[in-house]
């Protein structure tokens, strides 16, 4: 509804009248979109935001990522919950771990991480880049195994 | 006498509003951004076992069913009860729709059969491996239908996954 305000005056007896548009209606429905969108971001796991040093492969699976811990290895490093655990030089790692039975510093981390998590399951999603050979991977699956963690969840770009 | 009230305060037409537009701006500006942010950062996942490093004291029971995936830099092997049923070429464009084929009809002979083993190689890139375990889990549009009988109902049930449980081979050794 628009505002009018007529005012008399003068002999001519001037109308001046002033439609304003009411825009209250279409805020509200913009804060409420917003409060909405944020929301949904909140939902969806903080740690499994796509970061610039790694880009994911594609995947045709639905299956969402559950809110479990997320380790992320891209072409800097080992993350777990943003953290460099080991650093890697030009996407290889610094130390040469492939013939260790498992990464320490990883293992140390998971168990930490296993011992405060009162809802483990033994799920981890791995975050990695697509281009990560697999005898970079095969230790840090291994270690995720000796630490208790038998369900990985590859994360992927959803396809569609 | 009176003071004429003052244009700072008021707009030309004698009311002061809220000045509303830069809000405004703000929330059309915001929301497209968050509506393209929330469809283009969509993460999925696949679901992927590593067995466990400790040795069982029971025996696994025997089962007539044993299918696994060679993922090789150059090759694809399926291998079901240690007999090759397809190798393909992975240079190849249609490679992977081959695998796929290939994985229907194993599906279709043991519809209640779940498990698939996937051993990559050393050198095998994870985006192949991915590749492999989407073509090995998911039921494509152009497949056809496939009926499995429920073992807890006893009713007959359409297939929505070919081999969902994926055990990675390969990580201790």
């Amino acid at each position: 509804m628009g505002l009018v305000h007529k005012s008399f005056g003068g002999r001519d007896r001037k109308q001046h009248i002033h439609a304003d548009l009411n825009l209250t209606p279409m805020i509200d429905t913009l804060i409420v979109l917003l409060i909405f969108l944020v929301k949904s971001y909140s939902v969806t796991p903080s740690y499994l935001t796509p970061t610039q040093s790694i880009e994911l492969s594609r995947t045709v699976s639905k299956e969402g990522a559950p809110d479990k811990p997320a380790l992320i290895i891209g072409r800097d490093g080992i993350l777990l919950d943003g953290k460099i655990i080991i650093g890697f030089k030009d996407g290889v790692p610094e130390r040469d771990f492939s013939r260790d039975p498992f990464i320490q510093e990883l293992k140390d981390r998971l168990d930490q991480k296993k011992g405060t998590d009162p809802e483990f399951t033994g799920t981890l999603i791995l975050q990695a880049d697509k281009s990560i050979p697999f005898h970079v991977l095969r230790p840090i699956l291994r270690t995720a195994g000796v630490s208790g963690y038998y369900d990985i969840k590859f994360a992927g770009q959803g396809a569609e | 006498m009176f003071r004429k009230p003052g244009r700072k305060h008021s707009g030309s037409d004698g009311h002061g509003g809220l000045m509303i537009t830069p809000l405004l701006d703000m929330l059309v500006a915001l929301i497209p951004i968050l509506i393209l942010g929330v469809v283009l950062t969509r993460i999925n996942v696949v679901d992927v076992s590593v067995s466990k490093p400790v040795q069982s004291i029971s025996k696994p029971k025997p089962s007539n069913f044993d299918l696994l995936l060679k993922v090789g830099t150059k090759e694809i092997d399926l291998v079901l009860n240690g007999k090759t049923r397809l190798k393909v070429a992975k240079e190849s464009t249609d490679s992977l729709d081959k695998l796929h084929s290939e994985i229907v009809s194993i599906k279709r002979e043991f519809p209640q059969e779940f498990e698939i083993k996937v051993e990559p190689e050393s050198q095998t890139a994870l985006d192949n491996i991915m590749e492999v375990i989407d073509a090995a889990r998911e039921v494509k549009n152009g497949d056809p239908e496939m009926i499995r009988k429920d073992e807890a109902t006893g009713k007959d049930v359409k297939i929505k996954f070919l081999f969902p449980r994926v055990i990675l081979r390969g990580v201790y050794s």
